[in-house]
């Protein structure tokens, strides 16, 4: 069963049946916003039974649309988090690459400006791994970004989305050795993307994280994780239900081979460890419990069956 | 953006259009747009070093104490009727400075009362009085809003305003020696006629 990630946009009118049907086929609802009188569900659902979904959404004044983001987290890298660099434009691309379903977060650098002193500390580096890419949005000059990034990416296992003012090619030829994806012509700005123009390249930046993803998924697929994500998510929610009082929007985020938990780790994680996924199979035999460097929440990687020799 | 001369120049074509924005939205953003009339920017981002140069159009008039009062004067006290509230709180602040909070009184709103002290008798020239200069405040906004348009790594910095005519030069590096001629330079091909 090939689960597929959409948006489920309706009425809050009877939208429980469609959480229903969605469990009931096998799907996740990643994250739920109930906003006055309308519902958006993040989900993640079997390919074949979205037709189903749509048929009996149709009647609630449901919409199906595929959201390719759904089940990711990114992070998006800003040099600083002074008014050069905020709002605009990185909590423009946060925001949007939210809308495609993707959980954004945004890390400014303590020390990420200037060609010659950028640079980044133990910590940050250790936040931005714990995504799954990270998008960096560097600014205006080629001779910079090319001086930079040789400090900004040491030390970042995850894939790297470069944005700049630069066109593509020009970024493309600026880093080496490459990156996993480039957005030119986005550099510094400072007012709010609105025009046609502007939205094009925010929609270039999520074509481009969507593909990094894609092949991050399809590496991963190669050597299938020992748990979907998705489902050790429904099994904290059921045995640790301390996680469904978190009020963060999303108490657990959903990775591409892991989760966030947002509980103390030093109170929560052995619980996490101990859950039963199926009978005799623990959440702690199929991924690593860690303490996360955002705040003192869990993280969970999950491993590949190569490693634990168990597929559920 | 309408100046009598903008321009940013850079090595970088792509940078250029950058800059250009980026100096139109944060001179629109800080009402800065009306008050400049010539803004010439240049930036080199090997060194690095971003200079900014222009000058003011007609800047606000000062405003003295004559503008909005009337000043009466008896041997125990002097009197300002107020007739704008706009600079008074400026007008307190000075007061206080100069003759202090026990010698000032506000009666009502439209009135204050300074008592006459042989020690510091309240000067026969009050009237006269500066009260405020609105092109203090323009210079201040100024000088942020051309730090807000350099790039931010560029924290070596300084500027200079004088009758009407301002530069801020920012780098990440020491200044260079020749930035006096530099900045004359850039003065003379804005000002240069068209």
């Amino acid at each position: 069963m090939i689960l597929v990630p959409i948006t489920y946009k309706g009425g809050v009118y009877r939208h429980d049946e469609i959480v229903d049907l969605i469990a009931d086929l096998g799907g996740y609802v990643i994250q739920k916003h109930v906003l006055a009188t309308e519902v958006v569900l993040l989900c993640l659902v079997p390919r074949e039974d979205i037709p189903l979904i749509e048929q009996i959404g149709r009647p609630l004044g449901g919409e199906v649309k595929p959201s390719p983001l759904v089940g990711t987290e990114v992070a998006i890298v800003t040099p600083s988090l002074s008014i050069h660099h905020l709002p605009h434009p990185a909590c423009d691309i946060a925001e949007y690459v939210r809308r495609l379903g993707a959980k954004s977060n945004m890390i400014g650098l303590a020390r990420g400006y200037g060609k010659r002193v950028a640079q980044t500390s133990a910590e940050e580096r250790e936040i931005i791994n714990e995504h799954d890419c990270a998008v960096f949005l560097l600014g205006n000059f080629d001779h910079c970004i090319r001086k930079k990034m040789v400090a900004l990416r040491r030390g970042i296992d995850v894939p790297i989305i470069l944005t700049g003012k630069p066109p593509t090619e020009d970024l493309q030829k600026a880093v080496d050795p490459p990156v996993a994806g480039y957005v030119g012509n986005v550099g510094r700005f400072m007012h709010r993307t609105k025009e046609a123009d502007e939205l094009e390249r925010l929609d270039a930046i999520v074509a481009e994280v969507t593909r990094v993803l894609d092949l991050r998924r399809e590496e991963i697929a190669k050597d299938p994780l020992s748990a979907s994500p998705a489902r050790l998510m429904s099994v904290i929610q059921a045995q640790v239900p301390e996680v469904l009082e978190v009020t963060s929007p999303t108490p657990i985020t959903v990775q591409i081979a892991g989760l966030r938990v947002k509980l103390p780790y030093a109170e929560f994680a052995d619980r996490v460890r101990a859950a039963e996924v199926e009978e005799g199979v623990t959440i702690g035999q199929l991924a690593d419990i860690l303490p996360s460097r955002m705040r003192d929440y869990i993280l969970v990687r999950i491993k590949p069956s190569s490693e634990t020799d168990i597929v559920v | 953006m309408v100046l009598d001369h903008f321009v940013v120049e850079s090595p970088e074509a792509w940078a250029v259009s950058a800059y250009t924005d980026i100096a139109n939205d944060v001179l629109l953003d800080h009402n800065l747009a009306r008050a400049i009339e010539r803004l010439h920017i240049e930036i080199d981002p090997e060194y690095p070093l971003f200079i900014a140069v222009g000058t003011f159009g007609r800047l606000p008039s000062v405003v003295h104490l004559k503008d909005f009062a009337e000043v009466t004067r008896t041997p125990e006290k002097v009197t300002l009727g107020i007739t704008d509230e706009t600079h008074l709180a400026a007008l307190l602040d000075q007061l206080w400075d100069r003759y202090g909070r026990n010698r000032v009184e506000q009666p009502d709103r439209w009135t204050i009362e300074i008592a006459e002290d042989t020690e510091l008798p309240v000067a026969p020239d009050l009237i006269e009085m500066l009260v405020s200069d609105p092109s203090i405040g323009l210079v201040r906004d100024l000088i942020y809003a051309l730090l807000a348009i350099a790039p931010e790594g560029f924290r070596v910095r300084t500027h200079h305003y004088e009758n009407g005519r301002f530069w801020l030069a920012a780098s990440e590096n020491t200044l260079p020696d020749d930035l006096d001629a530099r900045v004359r330079s850039l003065f003379s091909r804005m000002e240069a006629p068209a």
